[in-house]
Parts: structure tokens; C-alpha cells; sequence
């Protein structure tokens, strides 16, 4: 075994956490009013909050806040939970561009990908009328192409958000400071929440 | 789950071994681990191995480049059929069984006769069992070296992983978060910050946990 494969090994031992911390600072990223001019420093696509939304506790997994909404960021349960030490366990997103919407939930635990959805899903029907001429393997190679494609997209935009968070996370006063400005945004939204009930 | 369904879910990983196989090596090791379907007189109640893409329900069916091979990138398909006897239902039959020999014999079976019947029953019950099939798709994208298995469950994922090292002695590493910040703080130089890192909560949890 290498050097490398060891230590990432071992830092599956002791950093766990990372993929934890890392969907709820990008939950509460997208949250923020200015989500978009954000985004876009950091990937050229669109990038919003889906409608499901799984917190826990990083020592208790099974005690879980499970929200289903069609607007997540006006759900007042995630906040509480938040607030009451939870983090975000899986979330789902969507990542628009050029005429292509994929839907996923991302896994904390695992970095896995589940419930994938690309609109205008590539199916046979939904080619072109000069691709009708295709064999069917043409088509499904040209299927193919196009999902993997719609895939690796994914995963890029994924990923620079998560260097972008692990810049920020390995320069301990720069966190600090995100974990401030975080906490507000949370107290703030609760607080919302509360006044407006009133 | 599978490339071409509507939902799609998988786990990333990458092959980050130097040698690279050519899609006719990698058909020619696929033919090697050829699913090979369970005998009905047979003893095995599991088995796995690759099938051709598309034609994963016919284990005849030769494994071929035209049927795997798009675009610099390998659809590998691994077909998992494993039979489960009723258990409840075979102590019901060697009951049954083991009435109808002592009727016969008008002496109560003892312990090597008991086990002759237990078999037997098992063997015939399991002739007539049709296996529960399962297909494991996955995407190996060769000029990127990029490995998307399509299943979430991590037996099956272990499953595919072990038959994937055995086929082309590769071991494919998992592409998750941790893994990222690896290879970014060794790109940054900041491996030591990494290793030193510890959870920093946005809020703490309360102290009272409901325990149910």
C-alpha cells in the first residue's frame, strides 16, 4: 500500500466530519441573499437548493431532522436543528445550465450521489430528429456520452465548491470567521421566523 | 439502477494505478470472470461475474468491445444472482419427511439418517428455486481514469470492488470528500493543517439527547 493510500485511509478515521461541515456551509451559502453573485465566483452554472434535506447529530447519526419542501430555505425546522447542534447529512441541489437541470442529493458520508435526475434526460425520444437516422448503438453511445457528460459537469462543480470550503476550512482565522458569519445567519433566520409567527 | 434509468445513483472512484489497459484488454480480462449461472443440482447459492451490456439476462452472450465500449468508456456490467431457500418452509418438509420414514420404517430416524433427509429436502427444494438477479452497472471513463459504479449499497459496491481487483488487479480508490481535501492540501502544501484539523461545530448540541 503507498504512502498516500494510507494517509487518505487514516484521515477517513479522523476527518469524517469534513463532508458534514462541508453540506452545511454550502446549504447556508446558497441560503444567503446574495447566493448567486457567490456562485458565480466560484463555478460558471447555476447552482440552488433542491427540496430535501437531511440534519444529524455528528455523534448520535440516528437522531435525525428530515425536511421535505418545495422552498428549503423557508423551512424554520432546518435552522432549529442547526441551531440545536445538528449537521446537514445529505441535501439535494440542482445545477442549472444551457437548457440542462440535473437534480441530485449529496451524501455527507460518502461523497456519493443519489437520486440523479437530468431533465431533458437524454432518452431516445428527446434526440434530435436528424439523430432518427442513428443505429440504436449509436444512439446509446450518443446517450451515453451525453450523461457521463452532464455527470462529470456535475462532479466539477461539486468539487470546486468543496476546495473553495477547504481553502476557507484550512486557514483557521479565515473559518472563524465563516463560522461567525454562519451562526448569525442562523440566529437571524430563527428570529425571522419567530417575529413573522407573531 | 443503471446508466441509462431515469434516477441515476453512484459512488465516485478513481483508478490511480500507472498501467493502462486498452479496451481489448480489458473484454479479454472481462471474459476471464464471465458470469457463470448457478446448476440446479449444484451446492452454491451465490454468484457473480461480468455480462455483456444489454444482454445481462443472457449469459451466453459473449462479451464483446462493440457492446462495451463507447467513447473511451467501458460500460462494465455484473450480474449477482444468489437463490435463498425458505427456511421455515424446508424444517416444514424434512418434518414431513422424517414422519413419513419413521411410518415406513416404525423406527424413529437417527441422527445420520435425520442429516441424509435434511439434505436431500434442501436439494430438491433448491432445484426448484429461481435465483434473485441483480445487475451492478459501471462507467469506467479511461482517459480520466474515472470509476462510477451505479449502487449505493455498500455490499454490492464491495462486491463489484472485489471482482473488479480480481478481473484486472486494480484497486479502485473511493472519490469522496475526504479524499479531495487530500490531494488539495498536498497540491497547497498543507498537508500538516489537514491532519491537524478538528470538528469545529457551528453550535453545540445540547446536552440532553433523547434516547428512545
Amino acid at each position: 500500500m503507498t504512502n498516500h493510500i494510507k494517509d487518505i485511509a487514516r484521515l477517513r478515521e479522523s476527518a469524517g466530519f469534513l463532508g458534514y461541515e462541508f453540506l452545511t456551509w454550502l446549504f447556508l451559502l446558497l441560503d444567503r441573499e446574495q447566493a448567486q453573485e457567490q456562485v458565480s465566483k466560484i463555478i460558471d452554472h447555476e447552482l440552488v437548493l433542491g427540496n430535501r434535506l437531511v440534519t444529524c447529530l455528528l455523534n448520535h447519526k440516528e437522531q435525525k431532522t428530515s425536511i421535505v419542501s418545495p422552498l428549503l430555505e423557508e423551512s424554520h425546522e432546518i435552522f432549529a436543528s442547526l441551531q440545536s447542534g445538528h449537521l446537514v447529512e445529505s441535501m439535494a441541489i440542482n445545477l442549472r445550465f444551457s437548457e440542462i437541470n440535473i437534480g441530485v442529493l449529496l451524501h455527507a458520508f460518502d461523497g456519493s450521489f443519489s437520486q440523479v435526475k437530468i431533465k431533458n434526460n437524454y432518452d431516445h425520444d428527446s434526440l434530435a430528429e436528424d439523430q432518427d437516422s442513428l443505429s440504436e448503438q449509436d444512439k446509446t453511445r450518443e446517450e451515453i456520452f451525453l450523461r457521463m457528460s452532464a455527470l462529470e459537469d456535475l462532479e466539477k462543480a461539486i468539487d470546486a465548491f468543496y476546495q473553495e470550503f477547504v481553502r476557507i476550512r484550512l486557514s483557521a482565522a479565515i473559518y472563524s470567521n465563516e463560522l461567525a458569519q454562519m451562526r448569525q445567519q442562523i440566529s437571524h433566520r430563527l428570529n425571522t421566523y419567530l417575529s413573522s409567527s407573531y | 439502477m443503471s446508466v441509462l434509468s431515469g434516477t441515476m445513483a453512484y459512488q465516485p472512484f478513481r483508478i490511480t494505478h500507472e498501467l493502462r489497459l486498452s479496451p481489448e484488454q480489458i473484454i479479454e480480462k472481462l471474459r476471464l470472470f464471465k458470469f457463470k449461472p448457478l446448476h440446479p443440482q449444484g451446492l452454491d447459492n451465490d454468484t457473480h461475474g461480468w455480462v455483456s451490456y444489454q444482454s445481462e439476462y443472457d449469459h451466453e452472450q459473449v462479451i464483446s468491445t462493440a457492446d462495451c465500449y463507447f467513447d473511451q468508456k467501458i460500460i462494465l456490467a455484473m450480474r449477482m444472482d444468489s437463490l435463498l431457500v425458505p427456511k421455515q418452509l424446508l424444517r416444514a418438509l424434512v418434518k414431513k419427511s422424517l414422519a413419513a420414514y419413521q411410518r415406513d420404517q416404525k423406527k424413529p430416524p437417527d441422527r445420520v439418517v435425520k442429516k441424509e433427509i435434511e439434505l436431500a429436502e434442501a436439494h430438491s427444494l433448491r432445484s426448484r428455486i429461481l435465483p434473485k438477479t441483480r445487475i451492478i452497472e459501471a462507467v469506467w471513463c479511461l482517459s480520466s481514469q474515472e470509476l462510477r459504479i451505479f449502487s449505493r449499497s455498500s455490499s454490492q459496491v464491495e462486491k463489484f470492488l472485489e471482482l473488479f481487483q480480481d478481473t484486472f488487479l486494480l484497486k479502485p480508490e473511493r472519490h469522496d470528500f475526504i479524499e479531495s481535501s487530500y490531494y488539495y492540501a498536498q497540491k497547497h502544501a498543507d498537508l500538516a493543517s489537514l491532519e491537524l484539523l478538528s470538528h469545529q461545530p457551528v453550535f453545540l448540541p445540547s446536552s440532553r439527547v433523547d434516547i428512545q
